[in-house]
């Protein structure tokens, strides 16, 4: 048998046992980790993988150590000559596998770690929504049940038991509100006027001809709020153009005309309170008057509960909700991931503003990004200024844009104040007259907040790539900026280490090779074990030295030169190693 | 003469290691004597691993190699003048903790303003499991040999969390080999400073038997590199034994009529025990020229 077989044989055995322990270990971690079961074999595959590779540099150096130092002997390998030049294949064989896992650890490694912790989190918010949705429709919430399963299907794909489940829920809320509009179609006393076929906060994408347009149009068909609503954005996107201020005032007229011709006393309580959160939301402005917004939205809610017919409620409390989200967030929608972990989004504390007058500091307990938006919980912002300390808190955040939103809003319950139904940060230090912000600039995108969350070990789900440009990052949101070198020449020594590892063990098991011509003593094949034993022992002493390299290099040198030498010291090795094997001969 | 190259060989990397990782306490210049110590035994097995395949004269040989170490070692104790090695709470540390950035760790993450020396102000405290989570101390101390921070209101945290700085931490083997040669030299050191001669001797000279009981792991087999993990492991067992000898002789039935010498230094029986068991082994073994005759059958592979 050549010495190429035997070295494969034993990279291949040393691969079993390596798998088995790996198997072994995956079965063992579904004890501590939730996986559903439709998702337990994909989990355990790519577990499995993730740790087999892990330990790939330790299998190929147990493979040369002990099939060059034991397994084979200059009889085996024939001609007086040079070790290298007998043992290409083994050669070929080591680059193959290095380059294999080269690949793994530079990009398809962290994929998979990303993948094991989606899998984690999926099982545990689609767990957590099933059970949610069937406790919500025991306890007679429809809409929240129908939330929960769609949850639950959107993070799990189809399902039978649950697409039933919301099909059931479905067509149980949606008799409840036929049943609801019946009974307050009587008690509102107005008409069904029809569906509407603008959409009011695209009113945007028109211009003012097309503006004008429709509101002539609502104007004709006595639709005044309407009539009025377009004719208004006309006069502010066409500068007080004359026919559109003329439309505007007329609508106003017929407004004002229509509510002194009702009669009916509760009729006109409704209309007039319809004008008065017309105009309140006409005032409010994202960012000069939010609160006017709120309130018009607040009013809205209720006039529907009052007139859920009425054509004008139902569009201006559309256009009030989708206002208001543009300046707050609703906090039902946070409430339905609250309680959602995410490993590598937890514990996010960086430096977000930091300028001449101001630093600003972000502490959030644990970030979700979910099909409703990228949700914040319990987050503290600490802000050093000219003015002082500015130290608050709020339960949840959302970004929006490229903001931080800390003001919510409650869709329920409407029996509560309306300054009750606005959840606001809450003030820990500071002067108590300073307005708290209701937002503020988020600075880091969400892909780099990921890279600034937890700890450490987060880095086994970046790339190699990712790995690279870690460093500006770090020292841009205020962490320590050689954590996130060493994470980068840990990954280098990973790829480099492999080759030393690699072609080492042959070397050094051919320089101090058993000279057993017969069969060796029980006691030298009982040893076998002891070399991957020393191996990993060295793996992690040399992990060990290369952070007293990189940290001690970090103050003197900046963060692409460390890597630099880092890689050079690293080639060095591995030409060192190289020419140690090279040097080795077969025969006397 | 190739002994004291290894030596100085692995003088320089130990020193070298110890200058860049530097424990809080500790500097280079007070561990001469340790470095030295710990350079003996990387040195005296690499001596004997090349020397085994060579013509040579065994007992000549080791006497020569235990006779250089031992004057190795007794310069060193000269050299060291102190018994200095360990914590000493030295406050002139060369470390600093990082200013103006996070640190972050398991339950506690933090951001210090301004670090000098020890004293620390502007820190921002981010204790995770609380609430408010962010607390700001104006001032605080870092307590280097406990590898605390210290709050002025008395709170404290610890510094062995902060991911940024777990360097700072050697791996749990390589601390406990620092220890045991801390150990073991304090011992050798003591009795050499206090001027207890015949105590001294005593440990010294069963160390270097002890040490010398290598020659048998190291052409134990007919497989240098096995030969070589042995010898490696039986030296962890000599350097490991004053941690644990002391226990184990006060559990011997014999302890009242053993001499004061190796009560007082029970390292020194284990030594003694271990280096005879070895060397007896070694009179079983086959002869040195058929032994390399063996191994030297292919020609060593060089």
């Amino acid at each position: 048998m050549t010495a190429f077989f035997r070295y494969l044989i034993v990279f291949l055995v040393s691969l079993l046992i390596a798998a088995a322990f790996a198997v072994y270990d995956g079965y063992a971690s579904l004890s501590f980790v939730t996986v559903l079961d439709e998702l337990r074999t994909v989990y355990l595959v790519r577990y499995c993988l993730v740790h087999l590779f892990d330990q790939i540099p330790l299998i190929a150096g147990t493979a040369g150590i002990i099939t060059f130092s034991f397994a084979v002997s200059s009889f085996d390998l024939g001609a007086r000559a040079s070790l290298i030049s007998t043992i290409k294949p083994v050669l070929v064989t080591v680059l193959v596998v290095g380059v294999v896992y080269g690949v793994w650890i530079g990009a398809v490694g962290p994929r998979q770690n990303v993948r094991l912790e989606q899998i984690r989190y999926y099982s545990t918010v689609a767990r957590t929504a099933w059970i949610d949705a069937q406790h919500a429709r025991l306890m007679g919430q429809l809409e929240a049940a129908q939330r929960y399963a769609e949850i639950y299907l959107s993070v799990m794909g189809e399902n039978d038991e649950v697409r039933f489940f919301l099909n059931d829920v479905r067509s149980e809320a949606a008799s409840r509100e036929t049943s609801r509009r019946l009974a307050s179609y009587g008690r509102a006393g107005g008409a069904d006027h029809g569906e509407e076929e603008h959409r009011f906060y695209e009113v945007s994408e028109l211009d003012v001809a097309s503006l004008l347009k429709t509101a002539k149009e609502y104007y004709e068909d006595g639709k005044y709020f309407s009539a009025h609503y377009f004719a208004s954005r006309a006069v502010e996107m066409s500068n007080g153009r004359r026919d559109a201020r003329a439309l505007q005032a007329q609508a106003l007229n017929a407004i004002e005309g229509e509510s002194f011709a009702i009669k009916d006393q509760p009729v006109r309580d409704l209309y007039q309170d319809k004008l008065a959160a017309y105009e309140q939301l006409r005032r409010g402005d994202p960012e000069e008057r939010p609160e006017a917004l709120l309130g018009a939205y607040f009013k809205f809610q209720r006039l529907l509960e009052r007139a859920p017919t009425d054509p004008d409620i139902l569009r201006f409390s559309e256009e009030a909700e989708a206002k208001v989200a543009q300046i707050s967030f609703f906090v039902e929608d946070a409430r339905l991931y609250s309680g959602n972990h995410f490993t590598g989004r937890n514990d996010i504390f960086f430096r977000n503003r930091n300028s001449a007058g101001l630093t600003e500091y972000i502490f959030a307990d644990r970030m979700v990004q979910s099909p409703e938006g990228d949700f914040f919980f319990d987050v503290e912002v600490y802000q050093v200024s000219e003015e002082g300390v500015l130290h608050f808190q709020s339960d949840f955040a959302r970004r929006i844009n490229e903001n931080l939103f800390f003001r919510a809003v409650e869709r329920e319950p409407l029996t509560t104040s309306d300054e009750g139904r606005i959840h606001r940060p809450r003030l820990i230090e500071g002067d108590p007259q300073t307005e708290i912000p209701g937002y503020i600039p988020l600075i880091p995108s969400i892909d780099q907040i990921v890279l600034l969350a937890g700890r450490h070990d987060r880095f086994e789900s970046v790339p190699l790539t990712g790995l690279a440009g870690l460093s500006r990052l770090y020292d841009r949101f205020g962490r320590f900026q050689p954590a996130a070198t060493m994470a980068f020449a840990q990954r280098l020594l990973q790829l480099v280490g492999f080759f030393i590892v690699a072609f080492g063990s042959i070397a050094i098991g051919w320089r101090y090779r058993s000279f057993y011509l017969g069969r060796p003593p029980f006691i030298s094949l009982l040893a076998v074990p002891l070399f991957p034993a020393v191996l990993w022992w060295f793996r992690g002493l040399s992990s060990f030295l290369l952070s007293l390299v990189i940290y001690g290099l970090s103050p003197l040198l900046s963060a692409g030169a460390v890597i630099g030498v880092t890689l050079m010291g690293l080639f060095l090795l591995l030409f060192l190693t190289v020419m140690f094997l090279a040097r080795r001969r077969v025969g006397p | 003469m190739v002994f004291l190259l290894n030596v100085l060989l692995f003088s320089a990397i130990i020193g070298l290691f110890v200058y860049l990782y530097e424990p809080p306490g500790m500097s280079a210049t007070n561990m001469v004597g340790p470095i030295v110590l710990g350079a003996v035994f990387p040195a005296f097995i690499l001596t004997i691993v090349r020397s085994v395949l060579k013509p040579i004269v065994p007992l000549l040989f080791l006497v020569l190699l235990t006779a250089s170490a031992g004057l190795t070692l007794g310069g060193a104790l000269f050299l060291d003048g102190s018994t200095g090695y360990g914590v000493t709470g030295d406050p002139a540390l060369r470390r600093r903790l990082p200013e103006r950035v996070i640190l972050s760790g398991t339950d506690v993450s933090i951001r210090i303003g301004d670090a000098t020396g020890v004293a620390l102000s502007d820190i921002l405290v981010a204790r995770h499991n609380e609430l408010p989570v962010l607390d700001h101390q104006p001032e605080g101390t870092w307590n280097a040999v406990d590898s605390r921070i210290v709050f002025s209101d008395g709170e404290s945290v610890s510094t062995e969390q902060f991911s940024e700085i777990l360097w700072w931490h050697a791996p749990r083997t390589l601390r406990n080999i620092a220890e045991d040669i801390s150990l073991l030299f304090a011992a050798l050191a003591a009795a050499f400073h206090d001027r207890m001669i015949p105590d001294f001797l005593v440990i010294w000279i069963a160390f270097l038997v002890a040490l010398a009981a290598v020659w048998t792991p190291a052409r134990l087999f007919r497989w240098p590199l096995l030969n070589l993990v042995i010898a490696l492991a039986y030296l962890r067992f000599v350097l490991g034994v004053p941690a644990w000898a002391g226990g184990l002789i006060e559990k011997l039935p014999l302890i009242s009529r053993l001499p004061p010498v190796l009560v007082a230094h029970p390292a020194v029986l284990i030594w003694t025990v271990s280096a005879v068991l070895l060397l007896g082994v070694s009179l079983f073994l086959p002869g040195l020229s058929l032994w390399q005759r063996e191994v030297a059958e292919e020609g060593g592979g060089e």
